[in-house]
């Protein structure tokens, strides 16, 4: 007589798993392109010097767009209290009003949760 | 040495490629223009507004030749450093105005005296928006 037919448990289907239970590694923080200019509230000046309130806002700028070592960053105080910050003094706001197009903001600006607004020229923009 | 946040003399003056030596005084002035308004029962402006701004500077030297052969209307970046007051590094002050018109010269001598020289630059803004004069602190 032949032996039985070994009966061998079929394992059971692993359960169904939801996706959100799935646990994932966490998204990174956005990264914030580095701004090409900036527009700081005056009230950022601290200092009781000019010397010192120069420095304050120039150190501040410097860090954020990316100074190379040796490099300052230029201030020019605004009406209407803003201090427009870039390494290039010739660098304005907005294009010549005299002359071919195109004219108007040379900048995009965002407003960051600081205060600050970073600039980013439209024209690499549209490169 | 730490910079003393004060500053005493001058250095690297310049107008364009015009290097600028015995300097004895610069200034820059940022000619703000405001107008107030006063209406009903006001005995005070209630409102101010800043409604232009003309940058200008003044430069004396005691090189009168020099500055006297900028022609006025010559158009140029001027640039001054504010040295620190004990030389310390990083502690004197940049200024930088662009679009400099040189307005007019005059120049002067007394008796036993030095002769000087003074110009007066007008600055624009080809925006019409960004103020030309500038300043940073040397690294």
């Amino acid at each position: 007589m032949p032996d039985p037919t070994p009966i061998v448990a079929t394992p059971a289907p692993a359960p169904a798993v939801s996706p959100a239970a799935t646990p994932t590694a966490p998204a990174p923080a956005p990264t914030i392109p580095t701004p090409d200019a900036l527009l700081i509230p005056a009230s950022m000046k601290k200092g009781a010097t000019q010397r010192e309130r120069a420095d304050t806002v120039c150190s501040l700028a410097e860090s954020i767009l990316g100074a190379k070592p040796g490099q300052t960053a230029f201030i020019t105080v605004q009406p209407g209290g803003w201090m427009f910050a870039r390494f290039d003094f010739n660098d304005k706001l907005g294009y010549p009003t005299v002359g071919p197009p195109p004219h108007g903001d040379r900048y995009v600006w965002k407003t960051q949760p600081s205060g600050i607004r970073y600039g980013y020229l439209k024209e690499k923009a549209n490169a | 040495m730490a910079a003393t946040n004060l500053q005493k003399n001058w250095k690297d003056v310049s107008h364009g490629s015009v290097d600028l030596t015995r300097v004895t005084n610069v200034s820059f002035d940022l000619g703000g223009q405001n107008q107030g308004f006063a209406g009903d029962n006001d005995i005070f402006n209630s409102v101010v507004v800043n409604m232009m701004n003309s940058p200008t500077a003044s430069v004396t030297t005691g090189d009168p030749a020099t500055l006297m052969a900028i022609a006025p209307g010559t158009d140029a970046t001027l640039s001054a450093t504010h040295i620190d007051a004990k030389g310390a590094t990083g502690g004197d002050i940049i200024y930088v105005l662009t679009n400099a018109v040189a307005q007019g010269g005059q120049t002067s001598g007394g008796h036993a005296e030095f002769g000087t020289a003074t110009m007066q630059f007008m600055a624009y803004a080809p925006d019409g928006q960004t103020n030309p004069l500038s300043f940073t602190r040397s690294a």
